[in-house]
């Protein structure tokens, strides 16, 4: 039936009416479940030391939560990670599979940056503050979970950022 | 004194040919608006009168004078845009027409939330600052602004109007300054948590002083202070954590991820503008970063009240 040729007031009113509980229908479920927005942190209150084990009460704020693991991904290029380690399998220590030698988990990726491993991988607790490493260790936990498609956005965002100590500007 | 952010006082060639735009502009619809405001007047009084003659609405007989009052103001109308784009077609014209731009080429580059700048010495090696633009009055400097991030953008108002800052594409803008003194630019589109303190200061000097000024900065670090704790403080920044971040020249600190260091001490200001230089402002920026810019990159560094204040004893003595 053609909209506007032999409607009747009836059937109009009944479908303004349908058209509006399905406004209302989509306001309410933004509402509830679209608006939820993750918790992050950015106040001064920062771990200042290392994970005590896998019952420490500060992981659920960094284990799988995006702006912990973003934070992450930006210190983890700046600090130049990517020379060694990359995220594809282009670099012999990558991370792109759930194949950790030391564990996958938060307390043990972050022993392994601070107090490095053997086979090469420095220390940093000296060069990089803990905060710092909490988030790189919520960063690599999150990249066996991604793929180049999913991390498309990331890795455009982290394309121009300064990394190591040779950058040379992202202006040339 | 002129304030230091503002367009109506222009202190660059650039800057004066905006402040030209908007002055025709001012004048321009000024007067057409008080043409305006004087009809109406002249219609309400009018109205006032036919109303007092008559209590029914009177229907008025075709005014030819009226008639060629409307035809003229057309026509002026017509004209004051003409004027407008023909100001604006000659003002974007000298902005963009070539300028002697002798050797000084600079690279701005946003970053959130701060600036840096990347100078060429004569001997052609690039030299790195932040957050403080110095440039020699009479000169025309070219600005290549870039970003690491996001989109920012360049905006010092007496110098010039704004240049977008697009990650992944350079833009330029030559800016040649003519009158000496500090002013201040600031990121002139919304980047993030911290938008509103990624701002620097401009230094315009003359020729002499910028060439002094650029040869000291392209001198490696020198600590001039002697308070005894400055080598304590040496050893705790470039060996430390601030080290994987910043770069201070003639120390083993060379990380690129944060504002060049080799010569804060001479800097005016702490944090893209967030503090004024001072020792306990360095000491309060080192310790809790995050509690004076909620959102920043910069890390809290956990150090000792004894080694934070040597530190920032060793970084203010870097002039």
């Amino acid at each position: 039936m053609g909209r506007g040729l032999g409607t009747s007031d009836d059937e109009k009113w009944r479908l303004n009416l349908s058209r509006v509980a399905i406004a209302l229908a989509m306001a309410s479920s933004l509402g509830a479940w679209g608006c939820d927005s993750e918790k992050r942190t950015v106040d001064a209150t920062a771990p200042v030391t290392a994970p005590t084990g896998r019952s420490d009460p500060r992981l659920p704020a960094y284990a799988d939560n995006k702006f912990q693991q973003s934070q992450g991904g930006l210190y983890f290029t700046w600090y130049g990670c990517g020379q060694c380690h990359s995220q594809s399998a282009q670099r012999p220590q990558n991370f792109s599979t759930a194949n950790f030698r030391y564990g996958g988990d938060i307390p043990f990726l972050y022993q392994s940056i601070a107090d490095g491993r053997a086979g090469g991988m420095p220390a940093y607790k000296d060069r990089v503050p803990a905060q710092q490493i909490w988030q790189m260790a919520s960063y690599v936990k999150s990249l066996p979970k991604t793929n180049q498609y999913l991390r498309r956005r990331e890795d455009l965002d982290q394309k121009g950022q300064p990394t190591g100590t040779t950058w040379s500007g992202a202006v040339r | 004194m002129s304030p230091a952010q503002s367009a109506l006082f222009p202190a660059a060639e650039q800057a004066a040919t905006q402040f030209d735009v908007l002055t025709l502009m001012l004048w321009i619809c000024g007067v057409m608006y008080l043409v305006v405001l004087l009809f109406v007047a002249l219609a309400i009084w009018r109205g006032a009168r036919a109303r007092a003659a008559a209590d029914s609405p009177v229907t008025e007989a075709a005014d030819p004078t009226l008639s060629r009052a409307l035809a003229i103001w057309s026509c002026v109308v017509v004209l004051g845009l003409t004027a407008l784009v023909v100001g604006s077609f000659f003002a974007d014209r000298s902005l963009a027409a070539a300028r002697d731009r002798e050797t000084l080429v600079i690279r701005a580059t946003g970053q959130q939330w701060w600036w840096r700048f990347a100078y060429r010495t004569p001997g052609g090696a690039w030299v790195e600052t932040a957050n403080e633009l110095h440039l020699p009055a009479g000169r025309t400097a070219r600005v290549e602004v870039g970003s690491t991030d996001v989109i920012h953008s360049f905006w010092a108002p007496p110098l010039a109007g704004k240049m977008d800052v697009i990650p992944g594409h350079a833009n330029v803008l030559d800016l040649t300054p003519q009158r000496i003194g500090w002013y201040r630019g600031t990121c002139g589109e919304f980047c993030g948590l911290q938008h509103a303190h990624m701002a620097f200061d401009v230094r315009v000097e003359s020729p002499a002083d910028f060439d002094r000024w650029l040869a000291a900065q392209a001198t490696p670090a020198a600590p001039q202070s002697g308070d005894p704790s400055v080598a304590r403080g040496q050893v705790v920044v470039t060996q430390g954590q601030c080290a994987e971040c910043h770069t201070i020249r003639g120390t083993a600190a060379a990380g690129k991820a944060g504002p060049d260091l080799t010569h804060i001490g001479s800097r005016r200001s702490i944090a893209a503008g967030t503090l004024p230089m001072s020792r306990g402002g360095l000491e309060g920026w080192i310790e809790q970063p995050a509690a004076l810019k909620p959102g920043t990159n910069m890390p809290a560094v956990s150090l000792s009240p004894s080694d934070a204040d040597a530190a920032s004893a060793y970084l203010l003595s870097l002039k």
